[in-house]
């Protein structure tokens, strides 16, 4: 590896500014993760649960947002990532790392609600619809994302 | 430094601690060990500070082997406010102050040789440095001490767990673009070359690997801060230091 002595101020702040993540660039970094169920993944469902993911066995190679935000996706895939997304939380050592976590988690949340009017957190309605209402005030959240939350808290709103 | 709440963190810092209390062989082994990771910060700042080549590598090495070393420097820096760098320069100032006053600096090198620096590294202050501050070429050097030790870091670890090709990604599209000021590899060219399959699986690769360099690089300067909020704040002090305008 070569050594980074020679280098001039700015690239070696470049080099460091790659440590600095936005909770929004660790956000689409979830995003854009591909589902994976290979334990040798770091980043698959087992590796980051430790439980086998097989909910989300019909999921495999598509991007976290393609399933999420595919009305197809079924109700036990949706309810897994909300619960990767839990464990990304739990482990997060940043707290931009932990925003980023939680936007998923909400997001898992409110794709169940949305595509198949059925909740997967026992989250109460009221409960449900502030967190959703938080998240989604976020200005870093991608738009997608945060039309997501909002037709969700819509959801919640309405009388059941 | 290992924090306040009393934890000290296992680090090469805790072994230099425990290194006081063992034989001379072991105490030469951890100086050597220690010299060839900071020694480099240490050194272009003498040498920005007017010392010559070999004073400033004397000066280094009496540095290590007496104050941080000799006199527990670990163990004040852990007492003491501020950040573990400016505690580390004002030890060095006292102590370049000290041997000046003894005005004997050649007398203090015991008569088997300290640990010799010509077999580490480069003995020059590299261009970037040679016109900054002797603190700007301390941060300096001492940020780049940091991201050589990260990178290897990183790359041995991308190895050992099997992923070689992330590590050929990320350093074509991320590292060798900054370090060479030229332009990315394209992916589709490295997804070729590298064997991957598509360009969505190269840019996972480069992600996974990122944040196992965002990882590494909270680990390695842990070690110098009090708590784990001051982590982000020590790596923004470095950016903002070296984005300062001014020589180097």
């Amino acid at each position: 590896m070569d050594s980074t002595f020679e280098l001039d101020s700015r690239q070696l702040a470049s080099l460091l500014e790659m440590a600095q993540c936005t909770s929004g660039d660790l956000l689409n970094e979830l995003l854009v993760r591909i589902v994976s169920l290979d334990p040798a993944d770091a980043d698959s469902v087992p590796a980051v649960t430790g439980s086998p993911g097989d909910a989300l066995d019909g999921c495999t190679g598509r991007t976290v947002r393609e399933v999420l935000l595919d009305p197809a996706t079924g109700v036990a895939a949706l309810a897994a990532l909300k619960d990767y997304a839990k464990c990304i939380v739990r482990r997060a050592r940043t707290e931009a790392e932990r925003a980023a976590g939680t936007a998923l988690y909400y997001a898992a949340i409110a794709a169940a609600l949305v595509s198949h009017n059925e909740r997967v957190t026992e989250y109460s309605p009221q409960k449900l619809a502030d967190g959703l209402a938080g998240m989604s005030g976020r200005d870093w959240l991608p738009p997608e994302i945060k039309a997501l939350l909002d037709a969700a808290r819509e959801k919640c709103s309405r009388p059941s | 430094m290992g924090g306040r709440d009393g934890v000290f963190h296992t680090t090469h810092w805790t072994q230099i601690f425990r290194a006081r209390t063992l034989d001379e062989a072991a105490r030469r082994t951890t100086l050597e060990e220690l010299l060839a990771r900071y020694w480099k910060p240490v050194y272009c700042y003498l040498r920005r500070k007017g010392q010559d080549n070999e004073a400033a590598k004397d000066l280094t090495q009496g540095f290590f082997q007496e104050v941080v070393l000799g006199r527990g420097l670990i163990q004040r820096a852990e007492s003491s406010k501020g950040r573990f760098r400016t505690f580390l320069l004002t030890a060095l100032d006292h102590y370049v102050t000290s041997v000046h006053r003894a005005e004997v600096a050649k007398k203090r090198r015991p008569d088997d040789g300290l640990v010799s620096l010509d077999g580490i590294g480069a003995p020059n202050v590299p261009e970037p440095m040679r016109a900054a501050s002797p603190e700007r070429a301390f941060n300096h050097a001492w940020a780049s001490a940091l991201l050589d030790a990260v990178l290897e870091q990183v790359r041995a670890q991308c190895l050992d767990s099997g992923q070689q090709t992330h590590w050929e990604v990320f350093r074509a599209r991320v590292i060798a673009p900054i370090m060479d000021n030229a332009d990315p590899t394209p992916l589709p060219e490295l997804c070729e070359r590298l064997g991957i399959g598509s360009e969505m699986t190269a840019s996972n690769m480069i992600v996974t690997v990122k944040r196992r360099f965002q990882s590494v690089l909270r680990d390695q300067v842990r070690p110098f801060v009090d708590s784990e909020n001051e982590v982000d704040q020590e790596i923004r002090d470095l950016i903002g230091m070296l984005s300062k305008k001014g020589a180097g």
